[in-house]
């Protein structure tokens, strides 16, 4: 099975150095959900910070495999 | 898996786990060593009792881990808890019939088995011996309390750390690790399935912990650099765990 790496952007770039073996597009899609789940639940994601938080998923090609983006928009204060 | 007639070990592992529940005189000693126990080994993976199953026995946790977990209908798995050498992961099939869970194994593992016949019997003589199982049967459910608290209300970082504190403390008590570290054969999957998290998000919350310098682990055995700072980083708090005989008679 492939090993996808799950590089997070928010503001810094955190790559994933380890990456995690998956059974295809399906699985990635369900971990990549939940990951942004958890991470802006916990607050590690650290949304606010920069306002922008996205999850770009790579193979071992370095290609990316899918993007999911989580944007925010100010509004008065 | 092998069944044999059980040699002494065995035995004195489960006197130490009943001596750090409750204080035991000579004649309760010797009631448990002639415990009739059958030892079998267990493979990683194999299910030791299952959900559903009615047990004649309860098994007590010779070496190596075991785990107890449910599976939903749609295939889902939480893992409830993790147990170390001394436990007596099913220890409630003794009053509750049917077990409402399985008990599997985390590692290749060695367990023995103690009939409910010579369990009670030994309870009806040794009312100090019914109370240390009561106690041990109580402090399950407080980690059952701390698991609720942790996957309700820690961080995906605050679990993780948390879980290799409360099996450090557990392992210490048994006297099978220092606070050093021991033998971690929780796979990432696992850990998720027990706190909660998804796989990507274990394995990102593993690297933060190395780079902080709280743990290396390393084939599969966990080394802690410093216990009191894996401690604070999870708030482990380790008093659920009534490690301290109070309480006990």
């Amino acid at each position: 099975m492939p090993r996808y790496f799950f590089n997070i952007e928010n503001g810094e770039f955190t790559p994933d150095t380890q990456g995690v073996v998956l059974s295809g597009l399906v699985e990635v899609q369900s971990q990549a959900q939940r990951l942004a789940g958890e991470m802006l639940q916990d607050g590690s994601a650290r949304l606010w910070e920069t306002g922008e938080w996205r999850l770009d998923i790579t193979n071992e090609a370095g290609d990316s495999v899918c993007v999911l983006n989580v944007a925010t928009t100010k509004g008065a204060e | 898996m092998s069944e044999l007639i059980a040699p002494r070990p065995e035995h004195q592992r489960l006197v130490r786990k009943l001596e750090s529940i409750a204080s035991l005189g000579a004649e309760e000693r010797r009631a448990i060593a002639d415990l009739p126990l059958i030892v079998r080994q267990v493979v990683r993976d194999e299910v030791v009792v299952r959900e559903g199953d009615r047990p004649t026995q309860c098994c007590l946790l010779v070496e190596g881990m075991l785990y107890r977990y449910k599976v939903l209908p749609n295939g889902a798995r939480q893992i409830l808890s993790f147990h170390v050498q001394g436990d007596l992961p099913d220890l409630q099939s003794l009053h509750l019939g049917v077990m409402d869970h399985s008990l599997g194994a985390v590692s290749n593992s060695k367990v023995a088995f103690i009939s409910h016949t010579a369990v009670q019997h030994l309870i009806e003589r040794y009312p100090v011996l019914g109370a240390a199982l009561w106690r041990e049967a109580l402090v399950d459910g407080s980690i059952f309390r701390e698991w609720i608290t942790g996957i309700g209300r820690r961080s995906s970082y605050q679990r993780i750390a948390h879980l290799m504190c409360e099996l450090s403390m557990k392992l210490q008590a048994a006297g099978a690790a220092g606070p050093e570290g021991y033998p971690f054969p929780i796979t990432q999957t696992e850990l998720g399935d027990a706190l909660g998290l998804s796989v990507v998000h274990v394995n990102r919350v593993l690297q933060d912990l190395r780079r902080d310098g709280l743990i290396v682990l390393r084939e599969r055995y966990l080394a802690i650099p410093s216990l009191t700072a894996l401690m604070e980083a999870g708030l482990f708090d380790p008093a659920y765990l009534h490690l301290d005989h109070e309480g006990a008679n």
